[in-house]
């Protein structure tokens, strides 16, 4: 759980750094899903910390508490409910999980867009932050593909 | 597995209706925005070394473009501008004189886009309530609320932000109001002044913490006229879909 404090404490820091220049990307939602997705079968502890990050997100930067929080919940909740339905053998499948991640990352950038009714279209800055979650996405399958490696040897 | 999954089921349901719940009673709570000011004291002391190094970066920036000796010329001169303007007007004792304070806006909430920010200059900083926000030297609102660290600023755009102003070419006196939906209007201007597109709108007399004289806007269309008065559409000087700092014009009596 460790990993999901220290995203948000991360993504937090470089947003002040990028302040007024570029949307960090959502490495807590990142992190949700990766740890959603090796706990599938016991993902109901994942949701109170999912739900503290997101309405820590929401008080320190979107001033709408409740909305990244929702998006969160949801990402571990299908995240969770996904993974438990497949095949063990399919779980350690990196398309799936880059495809999720991309998915999810997508879901946390414009779900509370939508839900706050301002700025629902593509803007520059949004379409950069995908851009850039695009790179951490492909890193993180690659962590995905070593450590699916590893357990199989 | 049942017992896990009816566990699954209830802390899900039971944190996602928390947070739609809180999304939706949420919106222009006063307890929300303690809640945001308290977020944002407590996490002062975490990303102090984040902001050391933004500051660092701009710096350097600043420094390699040669932007800093024109951006210290720029506030001097705005400085000299707002003593210059309150000298004018003899009937007005702006003190020690007006100052400018910078900050960064730290929070626009989406829910009251047009209608306020945050900046991170507060009460210890010398800012009051009343006093004038600007951006590239036009003003884009009045100070609100002040907290010892933060202050909200009322932006022009507001529905509840009145200003008087002048039309500079003609001197003709009415009221800015906004429509809090980013359009701004220029109100009580008599129908028979045929007021012409492209002149300038800047503050008119109203305190003595907003000097007079601060450009503002221009007239971009005429509207409908009611009651004997014609409705002016403005167009303003500042960007703000691009507000990231403001000067506040501190130092003046309140």
């Amino acid at each position: 759980m460790a990993i999901l404090w220290f995203s948000l404490l991360a993504r937090d820091l470089l947003q002040v750094v990028f302040s007024g220049t570029a949307i960090v990307p959502d490495f807590t939602v990142l992190a949700l899903v990766w740890v959603a997705v090796f706990r599938c079968e016991d993902a109901a502890l994942l949701f109170i910390p999912a739900f503290l990050a997101g309405l820590f997100w929401d008080l320190r930067w979107t001033a709408l508490p409740g909305v990244t929080s929702s998006a969160y919940v949801l990402v571990v909740a299908t995240s969770a409910w996904v993974w438990s339905h497949l095949s063990p053998g399919r779980r350690g499948n990196p398309t799936l999980f880059f495809v999720w991640a991309i998915a999810a990352h997508g879901l946390s950038t414009f779900l509370p867009a939508l839900l706050s009714g301002h700025g629902s279209g593509l803007s520059s800055p949004l379409v950069s932050q995908q851009g850039m979650a695009l790179a951490c996405v492909l890193g993180l399958t690659a962590l995905f593909i070593r450590h699916g490696r590893i357990h199989h040897d | 597995m049942g017992r896990t999954g009816t566990r699954y089921w209830i802390f899900f349901l039971g944190t996602l209706s928390l947070s739609l719940l809180l999304a939706a009673v949420s919106p222009g709570s006063l307890l929300v925005d303690k809640a945001m000011d308290l977020t944002g004291l407590a996490m002062r002391v975490p990303e102090w070394p984040a902001r050391s190094l933004r500051s660092a970066v701009a710096r350097t920036v600043d420094l390699a473009a040669g932007e800093r000796a024109l951006r210290e010329r720029i506030d001097r001169l705005e400085k000299e501008n707002l003593s210059l303007r309150g000298l004018l007007q003899t009937t007005i004792n702006f003190g020690s004189g007006p100052s400018v304070q910078e900050g960064h806006v730290t929070l626009r909430p989406p829910a009251a886009w047009w209608s306020e920010v945050r900046i991170d200059r507060g009460l210890r900083d010398g800012i009051r309530p009343g006093m004038g926000a600007t951006q590239g030297g036009a003003l884009v609102g009045k100070v609100s609320k002040v907290e010892s660290n933060s202050a909200w600023i009322e932006l022009l755009t507001s529905s509840s932000l009145y200003i008087p102003v002048v039309v500079e070419e003609t001197r003709d006196l009415g009221v800015l109001n906004g429509e809090g939906d980013g359009n701004v209007w220029l109100l009580y201007v008599p129908a028979e002044k045929n007021l012409r597109i492209g002149m300038n709108v800047s503050t008119a007399l109203v305190s003595e913490q907003l000097p007079p004289g601060i450009p503002i806007g221009k007239v971009s269309g005429t509207g409908s006229e009611i009651g004997g008065y014609r409705l002016y559409k403005l167009t303003l000087n500042a960007d703000l879909s691009r507000l990231y700092k403001v000067k506040v014009i501190s130092g003046g009596k309140p």
